[in-house]
């Protein structure tokens, strides 16, 4: 019991000892009375990841190829095996969309889609050489209501073709040699710029002079 | 008069020519951290996931969808089944599961919005850890040029299903077993500790 009552003084003690002795400076300011605030000001990394892509929509050119009476003229494809192109490789190369990746490091990724005509009739299905959707034309290219397409880049010596999934932008990496990483400097942004060619159908079902297509960018996480 | 007229056309040309959607962009920005349920899920429940965090970081307003897949996963992936590419280990997420609201109106430029997701699951979904990609894409609602560009971003989905207790046994009876052991070990610390309790009932005029 007495035990017990020293321990309880001796906690009381230590208590007090420790509640009695704030700092001088804070002594002061009681002296002194009033109150005073200060803001901190604190800054964090993005959280977010993203892609923009400009401008928003295109029109292809550069037509070449078809043959007869359905050649390539201008910005009109031609059959069979037409092609057009959003900027050029070679000498008067040139990039027109701008791909950014913005954010904490990750891969960008790439796909098109179905090629819809004016009238809503039949699609042209996108094809890549050597997959599940293959291009059952000659050669290797697109067969009857099928398209593909390639997307180029700007430091980038090997076209890459685009699928309906998405799938690694390997022209989105410039160096060393390519790829789809994203890695922005001190977490700002990463430029890309690209540009594509298209090759359309051996032949046709649907007689529209007027075809829509999409291409998308994504921006996923690195372990994708 | 014909400064005027001129200028009036040079104003024209150039608000025409700053309304043409080359100058346009289209852009989507995510949360990079993954949208991960709390706690384990049991087949036929169903919960609220975590907010989705998105931000239109293109110069037009757009609409935005989500999808539910898993990228970048191999050509034999299907749904169900389990795969160790793409995001991670696991099952893929069937996109039925998914219940996604608030994607009704368009999202300003630089605007953002935390999208509402709930996890429904099937009674009889498999055990086990669920992992796959939400996919946001941004579209805007330009009508000019032949190729339409899109933007998406995609975070990751996790979550981890168990089995419910055997369904032979009702949840209520569950519990009525937790409260009889919880007053057998309330009773043996009485015990234990030697307290003894004296419950005594009188009459009002005892």
């Amino acid at each position: 019991m007495r035990n017990a009552v020293l321990i309880v003084v001796a906690l009381v003690v230590v208590l007090f000892l420790f509640s009695r002795h704030p700092s001088t400076a804070s002594s002061e300011a009681q002296v002194n009375g009033g109150a005073g605030t200060t803001t901190g000001h604190l800054s964090v990394v993005p959280t977010i990841r993203s892609v923009t892509v400009s401008p928003g929509s295109v029109t292809f050119g550069n037509c070449t190829g078809g043959g007869g009476y359905t050649n390539s003229v201008g910005t009109s494809m031609g059959y069979p095996n037409g092609s057009c192109s959003v900027g050029l490789v070679g000498i008067n190369e040139s990039f027109p969309i701008t791909v950014t990746y913005t954010g904490i490091p990750g891969d960008v990724f790439v796909n098109g889609s179905s090629a819809v005509p004016s009238d809503d009739g039949k699609s042209w299905a996108l094809c890549t050489p050597n997959s599940t959707t293959t291009c059952t034309g000659g050669e290797g290219l697109p067969g009857t209501d099928q398209y593909m397409v390639s997307n180029f880049a700007q430091g980038v010596a090997d076209a890459g073709v685009l699928t309906t999934s998405p799938r690694c932008d390997e022209e989105f990496n410039s160096q060393p040699d390519g790829g789809c990483s994203a890695t922005p400097p001190e977490f700002k942004s990463q430029v890309q710029h690209e540009g594509l060619l298209l090759t359309g159908p051996e032949s046709w079902s649907d007689h529209s002079t007027s075809w829509t297509l999409s291409v998308t960018w994504t921006a996923v996480g690195p372990s994708s | 008069m014909r400064t005027g007229l001129a200028v009036t056309i040079g104003l024209a040309a150039l608000l025409a020519t700053a309304g043409q959607p080359a100058y346009a962009s289209v852009g989507v920005g995510i949360q990079a951290n993954a949208v991960h349920l709390d706690g384990v899920a049991h087949p036929g429940g169903t919960y609220t996931l975590p907010s989705l965090y998105v931000v239109n970081t293109g110069t037009e307003a757009e609409s935005i969808s989500i999808q539910v897949e898993r990228l970048s996963s191999g050509p034999g992936t299907r749904i169900g089944t389990k795969t160790s590419t793409g995001t991670g280990t696991g099952w893929t997420v069937s996109p039925s599961w998914i219940q996604i609201t608030g994607l009704g109106a368009q999202l300003a430029p630089g605007g953002s919005a935390e999208i509402p997701l709930k996890l429904s699951l099937p009674a009889g979904a498999q055990a086990g850890s669920y992992s796959s990609d939400l996919v946001v894409t941004g579209s805007t609602a330009v009508t000019t040029g032949d190729v339409r560009f899109g933007a998406a971003a995609a975070t990751a989905l996790e979550f981890s299903i168990v089995p419910n207790p055997p369904s032979g046994i009702p949840a209520w009876r569950w519990w009525v077993l937790f409260a009889l052991l919880a007053l057998v070990a309330i009773t043996l610390t009485i015990r234990r500790t030697g307290l003894r309790i004296h419950m005594e009932l009188r009459g009002p005029h005892a």
